[in-house]
């Protein structure tokens, strides 16, 4: 349905003093934000068929709540994305957007965004067909996500990808293949999140082929709790590999601390730190494929390890921890860069470091060996970096 | 925004025949004392493209008559060599530039345009048996002033203005009388049945993007705002512009116009995004026509955030193996969180899809 212009316009000044309650309203009021514009949604659920897409700075979209302003795509049919942002200085908060044919919030290049108690769904469960990403910013500077819910995302719920000076704090994530994930992103701060029945929590990741390498990520004071859905992501995609039951997985990240967090009921794995997880992708031979300076200290393990899947863990889980028995919370796949391994140990330096003394037990299981030559020496490990400093979600501050 | 800021958002009068400046000066000093647009046959009106008019009528560019769409005096219609899909529609696309000035080269990039330029864009699909139909992919002679506008349905007119601050996407939608195209920048969604050359009804679920959408294609990221994407030397015959005057004569980068068909296929229908300057960067994947390195290209190469765009396969593009490579998958899918280009169709581009198969097909050499 079209409007007459003077309606739009009133719409657009907000004379009539009503928010948007309607697509067509909804999508005029995006269309014309001006730099600086707030714009107020009431409560109420609002159909929505087409992407929205919203290019003014300084913009701040506020809905009632998260229970009470819903922005549904359950029919949509046009668009990548439910919403999709290119602009700095954006905010957006309390509202929820459910049920997208793609992702459900793609803020895609800017600076200084802010993503507060959003959020974002699909209401079928998890699902293959699910979009991929819920809360998506992705090449931003001065990333703010919390106090949000991520919810069935069949890649990850809070996906960070490509950006700089990250905060991702307090937020929910659950039934998502991957709970949160920082993607090739530098200097964030993961902290006072709950991961639950995703398949993997919270991922600290690096992908070949681009042009930011990730580094200097702190992930702490989280609850990494039975993240044991199958995984329901799309062949194809990284986070399809990733084992169900995975509490944290650093792939391919560097400088990485995790400390101060909870976790239990993870059935592969606490803890997984791995290489570029299938070595037969097609790695560029410039990229760093292998986790290093990773310090791991004083977080709380309950029970988990005790049913991974993953055949060759859990092969090994039966033959050296037995029928009941457990990996320890703790699993590398032991693949190291030769150069910074000069006696087949990591330089000091480059070091998996656990504390000293180490408040949790490792398994390395050699994946890069054919699973032969199994260690649960601690020796290596038994020791601590430079703690990183803290991160800020402002463009300004100096990574 | 062209020059005085005394003019902003009034019509103007004939243009055609006036360089910019002293156009201003006649406005202000006859219409200005009417308080009227001048209207003359053929004439140019430009206004304010932050505060457009309601009416595309009212440009003058583009007129509907009842049996034709008659173009403004001096517009030049062109066409381009690798036109972009969008659904099988047809295009006319016309510029216009203030008189006196022409384009100029800019590399391999698209020409740099003078001020006052307005560029059209039509969108329409030729009437067949009372359905729109696919028909071969050019129907106009580039000479074509006019256009039967009872054998075709006109969807929509974008036009790209070139003001002092940059250019601006101004966007009109047809109505149903087929009488006048009015500003509409939140677009649309048009359900059209489109008739192949075969005889087979193919679904359009036609998108008439919103501005901003516009910009999704037509931003880039460093020089900031929108720009046109179709006008580059490579992509154009040359000759022609050079002939009418429209460009200024120079050395043209011209290397490109030996690439391959699939080079420029890709390049047309993908690069905007997927170039260092697109929103498609984050994929890394980089699709332009002066790209060489393989891996940029796809070649064995993992997707980053494609979703559910892998349709189950590893590499964007498996040499050799067109029927597991993602790019393919993405140009075949019609589901909208998969396809691409990500906006502008619904259909399958078939002779699209066929061409790059082929190329993937003889690509040489093994993933992993």
């Amino acid at each position: 349905m079209k409007y007459p212009v003077v309606t739009r316009l009133v719409v657009a000044l907000g004379l009539c003093g009503c928010a948007p309650n309607n697509e067509e309203d909804l999508r005029y009021v995006f269309e014309t934000a001006k730099p600086g514009a707030v714009i107020e949604l009431g409560e109420g659920t609002i159909a929505i068929n087409r992407s929205l897409t919203l290019n003014s700075g300084g913009v701040t979209i506020r809905g009632a709540g998260m229970d009470k302003t819903i922005l549904d795509f359950s029919e949509q049919v046009q668009g990548a994305e439910g919403i999709l942002v290119n602009a700095d200085d954006f905010t957006i908060e309390d509202l929820t957007i459910q049920n997208t044919i793609g992702d459900a919030l793609k803020i895609n290049q800017g600076e200084n965004v802010v993503v507060r108690r959003v959020r974002t769904q699909w209401t079928g469960g998890p699902q293959t067909d699910n979009g991929a990403y819920g809360i998506y910013p992705v090449q931003v500077n001065g990333v703010l996500v919390e106090e949000s819910v991520a919810i069935g995302a069949s890649d990850a719920g809070i996906y960070v990808g490509q950006s700089r000076n990250i905060v991702v704090r307090n937020n929910e994530v659950e039934y998502n293949v991957a709970g949160i994930e920082i993607e090739n992103s530098q200097d964030a701060d993961v902290y006072g999140n709950t991961a639950r029945n995703n398949t993997a929590g919270i991922l600290i990741f690096n992908m070949p082929h681009l042009p930011e390498i990730g580094m200097r990520t702190r992930v702490f004071d989280n609850d990494m709790l039975s993240n044991n859905t199958s995984n329901f992501g799309r062949e194809g995609t990284a986070v399809a590999s990733v084992p169900a039951g995975t509490g944290l997985l650093i792939n391919a990240n560097d400088l990485v601390e995790v400390f101060d967090n909870r976790f239990g009921g993870n059935r592969t794995a606490h803890v997984l730190i791995a290489s570029s997880f299938d070595p037969s992708q097609g790695v560029q031979e410039t990229f760093d494929p292998y986790p290093e300076t990773i310090y791991i200290h004083d977080n709380q393990y309950e029970a988990g390890g005790d049913a991974p899947d993953l055949d060759e863990l859990e092969v090994l889980r039966l033959a050296m921890f037995g029928e009941d028995g457990s990996l320890p919370p703790i699993v590398w796949d032991g693949i190291v860069n030769v150069e910074n391994a000069p006696e087949g140990r990591l330089l000091p330096q480059f070091a998996l470091c656990l504390g000293e003394p180490a408040d949790a037990e490792l398994i390395n299981v050699d994946a890069g060996g054919g699973y032969s030559d199994i260690s649960v020496d601690m020796s290596a490990h038994l020791c601590s970096h430079p703690r990183l400093g803290e991160a800020s979600h402002s463009a300004t501050s100096q990574g | 925004m062209f020059a005085s800021p005394a003019w902003r958002g009034e019509p103007f009068c004939d243009f055609s025949r006036l360089k910019l400046r002293t156009a201003l000066r006649y406005f202000l000093l006859v219409c200005g004392i009417f308080l009227a647009a001048c209207d003359s046959p053929g004439g140019v009106r430009l206004h304010d493209a932050a505060h457009p008019p309601q009416r595309l009528s009212d440009w003058g560019i583009l007129i509907k008559e009842p049996s034709a769409l008659r173009l403004a005096e001096a517009s030049f219609v062109y066409q381009l060599n690798t036109p972009l899909f969008s659904d099988y529609a047809h295009k006319l696309r016309t510029l216009w530039m203030p008189e006196g000035t022409q384009a100029s080269y800019v590399g391999d990039q698209v020409f740099e345009f003078p001020v006052g330029t307005i560029i059209s864009k039509t969108f329409y699909y030729p009437i067949v048996d009372g359905y729109p139909a696919v028909r071969a992919e050019q129907i106009l002679d580039a000479d074509l002033r006019q256009l039967d506008t009872r054998e075709v349905l006109l969807i929509e007119t974008r036009l790209l203005v070139r003001s002092e601050a940059g250019w601006v996407a101004v966007p009109y939608v047809w109505n149903e009388a087929q009488d006048e195209a009015f500003l509409d920048i939140t677009g649309d969604l048009r359900n059209y049945s489109v008739r192949s050359p075969q005889g087979q009804m193919l679904q359009a679920n036609y998108l008439i993007p919103s501005r901003n959408q516009c910009a999704n294609c037509h931003a880039r990221r460093e020089s900031g705002g929108i720009h046109p994407i179709g006008p580059k030397a490579w992509n154009l015959p040359v000759a022609q512009w050079l002939e009418r005057g429209r460009l200024r004569a120079g050395q043209p980068i011209l290397r490109h116009a030996a690439a391959s068909q699939v080079r420029r296929y890709l390049d047309v229908n993908c690069a905007h995004c997927h170039s260092e300057e697109g929103a498609g960067d984050t994929s890394g994947l980089f699709l332009g026509i002066t790209q060489t390195q393989s891996a940029r290209l796809g070649v064995c190469k993992p997707p980053i955030a494609a979703g559910q765009g892998t349709g189950g396969y590893r590499y964007s593009i498996a040499p050799g193996s067109p029927g597991q490579s993602i790019l393919l998958y993405r140009m075949r899918t019609t589901k909208p969180a998969e396809m691409m280009p990500e906006l502008g169709r619904s259909l399958v581009h078939q002779a699209g899809v066929e061409l790059v198969e082929a190329w993937i097909e003889g690509l040489q050499g093994h993933c992993g």
